[in-house]
């Protein structure tokens, strides 16, 4: 299985296997403390904020207004808004997580990468179920 | 208070005796005459005799008892019964000085109704022819006066006598002279000491002619012969009745005797007193007792012996004092002169100095004033040049006032464009931050792309990083000249305050210059005058220098002065000296005789 083919079954959502743990074309995102990475391919662009994003910050809670200069990651009509946000592209391996934890976040958790020292949970946008906003 | 052995005790008693015995003496006399004067019918003597007693005792009963009530406090006095005050002894006094006259008025009346009561009496107990009773009466009218004048004169003395132990009992002699009053009766008394002497033996003598001869006429009728008239007459002898005229005579002559005595005695005594007095003997006056015109005139020369007295000590007493007095003068004229020259002479001599130090001192003040004006006047010109130099800093901050607005404004503008430039690099960030992602998208071929991407993003961060400290900056700056436009209206008001106040600093100084100036006219006015002042005071100094040398000048003036008050000291000494002696004229010496 070639790094193309892996990369489409992540796109996909299938069943990792030993040649899915390597992971190319990240964005990790900051949210106050938190940290949180995103696949670049599942982000449509890069924006201003727009009033009704959800804010990544504090879990999620709806209602929660971000800072000014935080960007929002537009996902089709959805979006979600974090405090910066980083392209990371080289090849890095997905950690497994067990599938307790998986079924907590609706799925939505693929996994960790490790990146600069250190461990980023890797969201599905998708999966998150975000809210459609209007750009 | 009870007083035991007084001097006066029985006095009363002793006062009224002699007056006792003139009364018997006139009754022995007026007996014996009646009997043998009066033919008594035969068997009748024994009743006159028996009348004759009672009627004495009785009326010296009656008589005494009179006598002694009128002297009643005198013999109060003599036993104790009453203190021995000046009082009661001046009121004992006008008892004794009464007893004389009271006494002569009882004899008489003794005299004169006792033989009227025996006659009546007797022609009562016994058959009496009724001229026999008229010529008792008769004698006893004749005898009463001479009775009476004996008792006056034997009273007299011991009334004189207790009055000189009333007054060593107490009273003071100008008290007695005093407090009884004089009867000026001297006269009426000489002329019946004068009638009793004469009409007395007068009328006794016509009497015992009258009886002769009557009863020689009686002797004729019932003579039946020659012979028995012979024997008649040789029966009825003169000698009896000659013997009784001539006692009556002699009891005359003793009245006369007494009452020149009486008279003479106070006159002899006054004329010793007024001999002492004369001789400058000016003790204690001496009483003298008298009666009448004469204690009168004992009361005036007592009365004038002691005024003199008193007199004689206030002189004495002025003498000593104006001894001493002018002894004191002559001492205080000395140093009157010395002493008032002397400090006549310092006090020109501080006042010539005070008055050119007063001239020095207002010459300074002078000075003093005219730098005070000169430096009001520099100060009211620098208040002035403070004012316009306020006014120049008042425009000063203003105009730093505008050019802070104006920069302020300017810096608005430049955040503006730092707010553009920011929001230019925000995009770019966000652009390149796209490309990066749409390179990474690419994969291989978008590599080189996204690593451009990522370049341009950190160069927006940088613009934007740059930007940002540059707004903190422009916040700065708008925040400083915010602080320098305030801080610059404040000193513009404070140096509107500043000009306000230095504007009053002016008017003030001007008022300090305007009073300095006044009072630089004054203290010239005021040194004018001391030196004037100076002046004068050098001229009184002048004046007082001449003064003393008058007065050391008139020394022998002075001299004559001091002479004179040693003449009057001498002349007070000797009137003191004289007035010691006795106030002899003689005693006096006048100026320049030797003493």
């Amino acid at each position: 299985m070639t790094t193309t083919a892996a990369a489409e079954r992540s796109r996909s959502g299938g069943t990792p296997g030993p040649t899915r743990n390597l992971i190319e074309g990240l964005v990790l995102c900051r949210v106050g403390a938190d940290r949180l990475a995103v696949r670049a391919s599942e982000v449509t662009a890069f924006e201003l904020p727009t009033p009704g994003a959800r804010y990544a910050g504090t879990g999620f809670t709806p209602g929660v207004l971000a800072p000014l200069e935080s960007k929002q990651l537009r996902h089709h009509g959805a979006a979600l808004v974090v405090d910066s946000v980083e392209v990371h592209s080289e090849r890095l391996s997905l950690l497994p997580v067990p599938a307790v934890l998986t079924a907590v976040w609706g799925g939505a958790l693929a996994g960790f990468v490790e990146a600069g020292g250190l461990l980023w949970p890797l969201l599905s946008l998708e999966r998150l179920a975000l809210e459609e906003v209007t750009s | 208070m009870t007083i035991t052995a007084s001097p006066l005790k029985g006095r009363a008693r002793w006062l009224t005796n002699l007056g006792t015995v003139a009364v018997f003496t006139g009754l022995l006399l007026s007996t014996a005459y009646a009997w043998v004067a009066i033919s008594f019918p035969v068997g009748t003597r024994l009743a006159f005799a028996g009348v004759l007693a009672v009627v004495v005792v009785v009326f010296n009963l009656v008589g005494d008892t009179i006598e002694q009530r009128r002297l009643s406090t005198l013999r109060q006095l003599g036993d104790g019964a009453l203190p021995a005050t000046p009082t009661h002894l001046l009121a004992a006094a006008n008892e004794v000085m009464r007893q004389p006259d009271g006494s002569f008025w009882l004899s008489l009346a003794f005299l004169a109704l006792g033989p009227l009561a025996v006659g009546g009496l007797w022609s009562l107990a016994s058959t009496v022819p009724s001229a026999v009773v008229l010529q008792v009466g008769f004698i006893g009218l004749i005898i009463a006066p001479l009775t009476a004048v004996l008792a006056l004169l034997f009273s007299i003395p011991r009334a004189r006598q207790v009055l000189r132990e009333l007054v060593a009992a107490g009273l003071p002699g100008t008290t007695l002279y005093a407090g009884v009053p004089v009867r000026f009766v001297l006269r009426r008394r000489l002329m019946l000491f004068a009638a009793v002497a004469v009409f007395t033996p007068l009328l006794l003598v016509v009497d015992l002619a009258l009886t002769r001869f009557r009863a020689l006429l009686n002797q004729l009728v019932a003579a039946t012969d020659g012979e028995a008239l012979a024997q008649a007459q040789r029966s009825d002898g003169l000698l009896p009745l000659v013997g009784l005229v001539i006692v009556v005579v002699l009891a005359v002559s003793t009245s006369a005797w007494l009452s020149g005595s009486i008279l003479g005695d106070p006159l002899k005594e006054l004329a010793a007193e007024t001999q002492r007095l004369a001789r400058g003997d000016h003790s204690q006056p001496r009483f003298i007792p008298a009666e009448h015109e004469t204690f009168a005139a004992a009361g005036a020369i007592a009365t004038m012996e002691a005024q003199l007295i008193e007199l004689l000590g206030r002189l004495g007493q002025a003498a000593g004092d104006l001894s001493g007095a002018t002894g004191a003068l002559k001492d205080r004229g000395a140093r009157y002169r010395v002493q008032n020259l002397d400090a006549a002479s310092s006090t020109t001599g501080e006042l010539a100095r005070s008055a050119r130090e007063i001239a020095a001192n207002a010459q300074r003040v002078s000075d003093l004033a005219r730098e005070t004006l000169e430096a009001a006047r520099v100060g009211r010109d620098g208040a002035d040049g403070f004012m316009a130099a306020m006014v120049e800093v008042r425009e000063g901050n203003q105009a730093i006032a505008d050019s802070v607005v104006r920069l302020n404004k300017r810096v608005q503008q430049v955040g503006r464009i730092i707010e553009f430039i920011n929001g230019i690099a925000d995009k770019s960030d966000l652009l390149a931050l796209n490309a990066e992602l749409e390179g990474n998208k690419a994969g291989e071929v978008g590599r080189g792309f996204s690593l451009v991407a990522a370049e341009m993003r950190r160069l927006a961060e940088s613009v934007m990083q740059s930007t940002r400290e540059i707004g903190g900056l422009i916040d700065e700056i708008r925040d400083a000249t915010n602080a320098a436009v305030m801080a610059t209206e404040a000193g513009v008001k404070a140096t509107d305050a500043g000009g306000a106040l230095a504007q009053k600093v002016g008017v003030g100084l001007s008022r300090i210059v305007d009073y300095a100036n006044q009072s630089a006219d004054a203290m010239q006015g005021i040194s004018l005058a001391t030196s004037q002042q100076q002046a004068g005071t050098d001229q009184l100094v002048g004046a007082m220098t001449e003064i003393v040398k008058c007065t050391f000048a008139s020394g022998e003036a002075s001299k004559e002065m001091l002479v004179a008050h040693d003449q009057l000291i001498s002349l007070a000494r000797d009137l003191e000296q004289t007035v010691a002696s006795g106030g002899s004229v003689t005693g006096l010496r006048r100026e320049g005789e030797p003493s």
